[in-house]
């Protein structure tokens, strides 16, 4: 892939560096569940639902969060994937969700209950990890779970000097570009909640590029959890 | 749970159901295509007044053929979310009766790219996202036509080289339509009480004494039957049945260009 990244300062979908692609949220996609709700992120979608709280099949002090993270094998951009679950990206991201989230939900609130956390990725066309954060944020609200603050997700990259946002797939899998930095933050404190960084192209980071393109995904939350806001008031005022 | 048991029972025999449709009308299903956009053809079929509950995407690539002139055809269904040994259970039965009723009768010729050497690899993955789904086999073999109906294929030409046996493929324009006039699709007769019920519930489908699978094509011709279930039956139930299910794949096959379903016999 020997494709432009940056073309007289604009992408190869036509947007600045700063610049989210569209979003679209949705909720309550999934009857059967507790709470639901459907992220895009320009071709990227990403679909959660929670099952409960409920009561834990261990009688202990405090409940626990799983999560589930399928991916469906007609996701993917190119050929079709080969394993839907279990590989080792997908258990990796499903450790981090659950500490994520546990610091984040109000355990307190359900004591001695579960909750299930079901992640199916619908297309991926990068930062799949993000939307998948967003999309679970949405899901807990929808189904009522007491939360601490939002937990909004960005990634961000690095190519030729210059900061970007929320890549695409083909610029994550790009040698060019120091790619993918994924953050999550809350959104009113800004307190990183979670970081990840795994690169291809064995590119090496230093203290001035992770300041960058850590300041330039939080704007990238930023604007993620203006919008989420503004989708969450427009569904309840209706 | 026998009382709920009975009262299903006893309501059907009075031609009243739970959700105060007849015994034999159905539920209306709509049906999006071109859900996923980075799959060359995908379906949704929503259930009216609730989630969808099934997507169907499809991939193509190129691979070698098993038979000599004949591409493949893979078929994969799988619960969203935490699935349970029980539940990998009922979706390999089910996977195995859409590919002997419906997959079985579909044209593979037509994937075959070079003879012996290369044709398209199909790959057709359902996702199921309501765990108490009912009328499952019938929705996921309309859900299947549909986004076979919407896969675009790249059009292509298989070259070989006499003298040195090399082979090229050639890309041609434009895309060519999958041709599924010969596939048939699949309508569930269900057995309550020696009367027959359409498109049940997930309580009715406990109560069912018998499910009867028929895959019927365009012509109204019967391809297949399976009975699922227990219950006996007398022959002239499954007559009876067959008449229905010819009644059904005809609005059906009638309706599902307009992507939303609903039939009722009288």
């Amino acid at each position: 892939m020997t494709e432009e990244i940056l073309f007289y300062g604009f992408r190869q979908d036509g947007r600045r560096p700063g610049e989210l692609r569209q979003i679209k949220i949705k909720l309550g996609v999934v009857d059967n569940s507790s709470g639901s709700a459907l992220f895009q992120i320009g071709h990227t979608s990403v679909l959660a639902f929670i099952h409960g709280p409920k009561q834990t099949k261990h009688e202990k002090e405090s409940g626990h969060i799983h999560c589930y993270f399928n991916t469906a094998y007609f996701s993917s951009s190119g050929e079709r994937r080969k394993f839907s679950k279990g590989d080792k990206k997908s258990n990796e991201f499903e450790a981090n969700v659950r500490t994520m989230f546990e610091s984040v939900v109000l355990m307190e609130n359900n004591p001695h209950s579960d909750i299930d956390i079901h992640v199916l990725v619908l297309a991926d066309d990068g930062s799949v990890e993000c939307a998948a954060i967003n999309a679970i944020t949405l899901s807990l609200i929808h189904a009522g779970v007491p939360l601490k603050d939002f937990l909004v997700s960005c990634s961000s990259g690095f190519y030729s000097g210059m900061p970007l946002i929320d890549l695409t797939y083909s610029e994550s899998t790009s040698f060019q570009v120091i790619s993918e930095y994924r953050v999550a933050v809350l959104g009113k404190s800004l307190q990183i909640a979670y970081l990840n960084y795994d690169d291809i192209g064995g590119h090496k980071l230093t203290p001035e590029v992770v300041r960058e393109i850590t300041a330039m995904a939080i704007e990238g939350c930023k604007q993620v959890h203006f919008i989420m806001k503004q989708e969450l008031q427009n569904a309840c005022s209706n | 749970m026998q009382s709920e048991k009975k009262f299903i029972t006893d309501g059907i025999k009075q031609n009243c159901r739970c959700d105060g449709r007849g015994i034999l009308s159905s539920r209306r299903i709509k049906i999006e295509k071109g859900v996923c956009t980075l799959s060359p053809g995908s379906a949704q079929l929503n259930i009216e007044l609730s989630s969808p509950h099934i997507i169907c995407g499809c991939k193509l690539e190129i691979g070698v053929p098993e038979v000599e002139d004949e591409g493949i055809v893979n078929l994969s269904i799988e619960l969203a979310g935490k699935s349970l040994m029980t539940d990998k259970e009922r979706m390999a039965e089910v996977k195995s009766l859409i590919e002997m009723l419906m997959l079985n009768y579909f044209n593979k010729k037509q994937l075959c790219i070079i003879p012996g050497r290369k044709c398209w690899k199909l790959f057709i993955d359902v996702e199921i996202l309501d765990k108490d789904a009912s009328n499952l086999i019938e929705h996921i073999s309309l859900t299947i036509t549909s986004a076979l109906e919407d896969v675009k294929v790249l059009a292509t030409e298989g070259i070989v080289n006499k003298n040195t046996k090399e082979e090229y493929i050639e890309i041609l324009d434009g895309t060519v339509r999958i041709n599924i006039d010969e596939l048939p699709i699949i309508t569930t007769v269900a057995q309550i009480n020696t009367s027959s019920v359409l498109d049940l519930t997930a309580e009715e489908e406990g109560c069912a004494d018998s499910l009867l699978h028929f895959s019927i094509d365009k012509n109204g011709t019967i391809k297949g039957i399976i009975k699922e279930n227990p219950g006996r039956l007398a022959v002239d139930q499954v007559l009876s049945a067959a008449n229905i299910a010819k009644e059904v794949a005809a609005h059906i096959f009638s309706d599902l260009g307009t992507g939303s379903i609903k039939y009722k016999l009288s």
